[in-house]
């Protein structure tokens, strides 16, 4: 898998494949879920949140999770509980520690387990029409479906790599 | 003997998270109390008598590290067990988690029976 990662990363572009293996296994507590790539065109800003959290050495990048508010909801109420649900400030911090869950995920999987990466907090904002756009160089986007229904949209762009060092 | 634990993690989702699985835990627990940074958490714990402390790594003002760094200066924090709660996976901070004094590990997302595994061994390591 290392290798793998290596070789996406000091091409400027990570496989779908592998961030579909890092999303799926965060998401498949949950819910079932199954996942797609999807192209800028198919990636529409969604009613609801989106977290970010970026990423220093070895590579420096970011990673976004956005989440409809109906799903948002569902992702409060499975960690916090049922009064979690209608509360917007804790579906908020459910996105926000899904993504921070996430990104040590694509950390592990792109890096190992040895090398450290540092991640920001997630920062966290209601405003999902500021999907990341431009040319596709490090830029992969993956599109959750949860129980069929709801499109989770998540992204990981990749602006450096040091993999080339390694 | 009911144990109190502190609860630190700059999360709310994630307290009550932890709060949740500590309910089913079959150790006694006596008073389950939060805290939203490592600061705040020293002052809670100068002030309280607490048996088990989960914390989280990356937090505001103060991290997790520098708490248990702290608590591990002193006789009386030091002989306190702590679990460090994070999704920070890599070896180094495994490792650092490890010489500041925690007696486990344990990865977000996780089970409840895992917490429950690691509560009752933290607590048994330190008598």
């Amino acid at each position: 898998m290392s290798t793998l990662a290596s070789r996406s990363v000091s091409d400027g572009l990570v496989s779908p494949a592998l961030l579909f293996e890092v999303v799926a296994r965060v998401f498949k507590g949950i819910a079932p879920c199954s996942c797609e790539s999807i192209s800028p065109e198919m990636a529409v800003p969604l009613a609801g949140w989106q977290g970010v959290i970026d990423f220093c050495g070895p590579g420096v990048g970011s990673v976004g999770v956005c989440v409809p508010t109906g799903y948002a909801e569902v992702l409060a109420w499975v960690m916090a509980g049922e009064e979690a649900r209608t509360n917007p400030a804790l579906q908020a911090d459910a996105v926000g520690e899904t993504t921070n869950i996430l990104s040590s995920s694509v950390m592990a999987l792109l890096y190992g387990r040895r090398r450290h990466a540092r991640l920001s907090s997630p920062t966290v904002s209601g405003n999902v029409m500021e999907l990341p756009s431009g040319p596709p160089e490090g830029l992969t986007r993956l599109g959750v479906l949860v129980d069929g229904e709801h499109l989770v949209q998540v992204w990981l762009r990749v602006v450096s790599s040091s993999s080339k060092s390694k | 003997m009911s144990y109190n634990v502190l609860i630190v993690d700059d999360s709310a989702v994630m307290r009550r998270m932890v709060r949740r699985a500590l309910a089913v835990c079959d150790t006694p627990l006596g008073k389950i109390i939060e805290a939203s940074d490592g600061e705040q958490a020293l002052q809670i714990l100068a002030d309280a008598w607490i048996d088990l402390v989960l914390t989280d790594i990356n937090m505001p003002h103060m991290s997790g590290y520098t708490m248990l760094e702290t608590m591990q200066q002193s006789d009386e924090l030091g002989a306190i067990a702590t679990i460090v709660v994070t999704s920070e996976k890599s070896a180094e901070s495994i490792e650092r988690a490890r010489s500041v004094g925690a007696k486990g590990y344990l990865i977000k997302p996780f089970r409840a029976d895992e917490l429950r595994t690691m509560v009752e061994n933290a607590l048994e390591s330190v008598g």
